[in-house]
């Protein structure tokens, strides 16, 4: 067995192994199932032509040589299944086509075996290569196969021309990888043995290699059949494998050199067993060492995914803020990908409303898309049996390009795409979508592996199922937090209900205290002195004035009940009051003519200064506004001996106020009394000598009238025996300011 | 009753009519009669009259004032004669027409010797209770 023998047994070997490996990874995958099936006749080629070279009879060598070419001719046959297969176009072969290809090549087999038409005899030479004598119809085979060749590259190049991103980077390295080998093969195995030239034979199963570089590399770099783990996987193992080989060999030399004197047949047992011994104590960590430097080859920023899923199961097992799990989650997704955009968008309770939950690099309308691009492409999504849910973007555009699917909105996708959109990566608690999260790509321009997804498929719904735990936490905080504060509140509320409540109940008991006070002061004068009057211990002048000092009294009994009654009412709050447009110099002209009399028996001038304009309309309630205005005036009339009493009235347009003002030449107010003035039962002392029948609440019913239709009542006064001014305010009505402006 | 010195009696009291009335009841009776018509004369009068008896209005004011129901003025009289040794035997009867349990439990702490409601007695009845409390 001569060197070229065993390059291209181990060629072939490699062939059988990737074949079988590509298919095993996914048995549904008729791409992979092709593959192999190509693999096959390659490999066989191969081994044909091992016994071909190795076969010293003539009788072996035109057998071996005859198989060798029926094989060669299922290589391009197959070829143009897989390449069909491979640029999705495998609905485009025709039945009668394949039939077609089938037929063929049962024809070539027989030609060959049951003829000398194409395959001749073998020349077997003392020095160099045997040679093969082709029949009369070998160009019929060389054009058939060149024909199939020829089909099957059509159809790669159209589709390495048709075909979008990761599939056109794959189509390319197919396309490139398969015709280098297979012009070389067809060059050294039909054009060269056809001039007689049979040095290069050999080299037509080794250019085979070429081809499963491209293959290998574009399934390393572009995903092509999803074995990219398992490549570099054996890759590493083949080194192993080397190194071991390697190992065995020189340490079965040394072993046998040295212990072959002494123990003859015993020294391989005994190499065997230190061998095993040496296998075994090495194999571990030297597996991991090349594991290590396959992966630091192949990827550059690799990562392990079960450390990934165990930091982020610890992330997600102690964050229950919201914000900080996501955050959390997104440093270990960019730093897992080595990606650099992250978004997150949650969909809201009631299913429909989403809302951004984290946006790292992400323009903003990316939310908006997302939103529409789930509603698009939510129906579908569980369909997807390897990566559920997961939508590579580039993938969906070429599916998309190529035809293989249909989208309901496509300018969404391309918008996507063009916002460097990569990873759609919905998130599921048990069957409900919660929302997606999306990356962008990889930095080193590596497209997301099977292996990638896979992890990003365990990592999104482990991420999905803590947001929704820390979404239910936070809810359940802010239910906890409302709760509290509501029930704070509805404390607080019924303290002060209950605070105004007491407020109100010793209000209600201290005015009936002095209610009664005030009640029973005129009744014991009224019931002490007729008493007296009865028992006849009063007599003569004594005896009038008591009875009419009793007059007096029962009349100011009757006085403070009717006040009581009405500041009863007044208690509190402001007086309920029909405030409507009034004449205010109609009202005073009524006073006026009712207290002439009273003040002219007194001595004194009651007298009003019309202005010169005539006044606003005022607000107020006509009723109530006599009564206050009275109550003034006879204050005014009863406090002053002797003088006047003068009425005028001025506007304030600007605070649209009107005011009344009572001036008198009376007893005055002091300074201390000005405040208590207006209070409730309180009564100036002087009054006390003028006008003993005061309830002490007329001018508190004065005060309370005029706030009720949004005036007020002052007084002033320059002390006591100066007179004083009392001031009732009023509001003016809109409608007569605007007459007046 | 003849034997007897003439009955002093200080009446403090802000209203007229009434102030008028017990002062023909206690003088019909012979009893002799000083009135203050405010807080300041009240104080002042216990001192100055040395009176027998005290027959004392809770609402009061104070001289040249407004009066304040919410304000006892006669209670500062009361804690004079309280609290001063010298008048402190002076009885004084609580004549008001105020009647809560505060203020009755307040004259008492002060050492009023009654407390007494205006409207439900008869001056010929109040000369009596003063007769018994100087006796």
């Amino acid at each position: 067995m001569d060197i070229m023998s065993i390059i291209i047994s181990i060629a072939s070997a490699l062939y059988l192994v990737l074949g079988f490996f590509v298919y095993l990874r996914n048995r549904r995958s008729s791409v992979n199932f092709w593959f192999l099936f190509l693999v096959l006749p390659i490999f066989l080629e191969g081994m044909t032509m091992i016994g071909y070279r190795e076969s010293s009879t003539l009788s072996g060598s035109i057998f071996w040589a005859k198989w060798l070419y029926i094989f060669a001719s299922f290589i391009p046959s197959i070829f143009i299944f897989f390449t069909y297969t491979f640029s999705k176009n495998a609905k485009k072969l025709s039945p009668l086509c394949k039939m077609g290809i089938i037929v063929l090549n049962f024809i070539i087999l027989s030609l060959i075996l049951g003829s000398s038409f194409v395959i001749e005899t073998v020349f077997i030479p003392t020095a160099g290569e045997k040679f093969i004598s082709f029949g009369d119809l070998y160009f019929l085979y060389v054009l058939s196969v060149l024909l199939l060749f020829s089909i099957s590259y059509l159809q790669l190049f159209l589709f390495s021309r048709r075909a979008f991103g990761l599939f056109r980077n794959q189509a390319k390295l197919v396309f490139i990888g398969t015709f280098l080998s297979g012009i070389i093969h067809i060059i050294t195995n039909l054009i060269l043995p056809s001039i007689g030239i049979f040095s290069f034979y050999w080299l037509g199963q080794v250019s085979f290699v070429i081809m499963m570089c491209f293959i290998s590399y574009a399934i390393v770099r572009y995903r092509l059949m999803d074995v990219r783990l398992i490549i570099v996987r054996s890759i590493a193992f083949g080194i192993i494998f080397l190194l071991a080989g390697i190992v065995f060999s020189i340490t079965t030399v040394l072993f046998s050199n040295l212990f072959a004197n002494l123990a003859g047949l015993r020294a391989n047992i005994l190499t065997a067993v230190v061998l095993s011994v040496l296998v075994a104590a090495f194999y571990g960590p030297f597996r991991k060492s090349i594991e290590r430097i396959t992966n630091n080859f192949f990827y550059k920023q690799s990562y392990q995914p079960q450390a990934v899923i165990k930091t982020l199961a610890e992330a997600t097992s102690s964050i229950a803020n919201r914000e900080e799990l996501l955050a959390s989650i997104s440093q270990i997704l960019l730093e897992t990908f080595h990606c650099k955009k992250i978004a997150v968008v949650l969909i809201g309770r009631d299913g429909k409303q989403l809302t951004p939950a984290l946006q790292n690099g992400f323009e903003k309308n990316v939310f908006e898309m997302l939103i529409s691009f789930l509603k698009v492409i939510h129906p579908a999504s569980r369909r997807f049996e390897l990566t559920p849910g997961i939508q590579v973007i580039d993938e969906l555009k070429a599916r998309y390009e190529n035809g293989d699917m249909d989208l309901t909105d496509p300018k969404l996708l391309y918008a996507l795409y063009e916002n460097d959109v990569a990873i759609v990566a919905p998130l599921y608690v048990k069957d409900l979508l919660i929302g997606v999260l999306v990356l962008d790509n990889k930095q080193s321009g590596d497209p997301y592996s099977n292996e990638d997804l896979q992890v990003l498929n365990i990592i999104s719904h482990q991420a999905a199922v803590a947001v929704e735990n820390s979404t239910l936490y936070g809810e359940q905080k802010n239910f906890t937090a409302k709760l509290k504060e509501e029930v704070s509140k509805a404390t607080k509320q019924l303290r002060d209900a209950n605070r105004r409540l007491k407020e109100l109940l010793k209000l209600k008991s201290e005015f009936l205290t002095i209610a009664s006070h005030q009640l029973r002061t005129p009744t014991s004068i009224v019931k002490g002195m007729l008493s007296m009057v009865v028992e006849g211990s009063v007599t003569g002048e004594q005896r009038e004035n008591f009875i009419q000092k009793s007059f007096i009294g029962i009349n100011r009994l009757e006085g403070i009940i009717h006040d009581l009654l009405n500041a009863s009412e007044l208690e509190g709050e402001k007086m309920k009051l029909a405030c409507q447009c009034i004449d205010i110099e109609e009202v005073i002209g009524h006073i006026l003519s009712e207290r002439e009399k009273m003040a002219k028996d007194k001595g004194l001038t009651l007298e009003y200064k019309k202005p010169k304009n005539k006044p606003p309309l005022v607000l107020a309630d006509r009723v109530k506004l006599v009564e206050a205005l009275a109550n003034l005036v006879d204050n005014a009339i009863l406090y002053t001996e002797k003088g006047e009493i003068h009425i005028s009235v001025s506007v304030n347009p600007a605070k649209r106020m009107l005011e009344v003002r009572i001036r008198d030449t009376g007893i005055g107010v002091s300074k201390k009394d000005m405040k208590r003035l207006f209070l409730k039962f309180s009564r100036g002392e002087k009054s006390m000598l003028v006008n003993p029948n005061g309830s002490g609440l007329g001018l508190f019913i004065v005060k309370k009238i005029a706030e009720g239709c949004g005036g007020s009542v002052r007084v002033e006064s320059e002390g006591i025996g100066k007179g004083s001014i009392f001031i009732f305010t009023l509001m003016t009505s809109p409608k007569s300011a605007e007459k007046n402006v | 009753m003849e034997n007897s010195k003439k009955i002093k009696i200080l009446l403090v009291e802000d209203e007229q009519a009434i102030v008028e009335m017990y002062q023909v009841q206690f003088q019909s009776e012979g009893m002799e009669v000083a009135v203050a018509k405010n807080v300041d004369d009240g104080l002042e009068l216990v001192e100055s009259e040395s009176p027998d008896v005290v027959l004392l209005d809770l609402i009061l004011p104070a001289r040249g004032s407004v009066i304040d129901p919410s304000n006892r003025g006669g209670f500062l009289i009361l804690e004079k004669v309280h609290s001063s040794l010298q008048l402190k035997k002076i009885p004084v009867l609580v004549l008001s027409n105020l009647d809560t349990p505060q203020d009755r439990e307040r004259a008492r702490m002060l050492g009023a010797k009654g407390y007494y409601i205006k409207a439900q007695l008869l001056p010929k009845e109040i000369s009596t209770l003063v007769k018994n409390v100087v006796k």
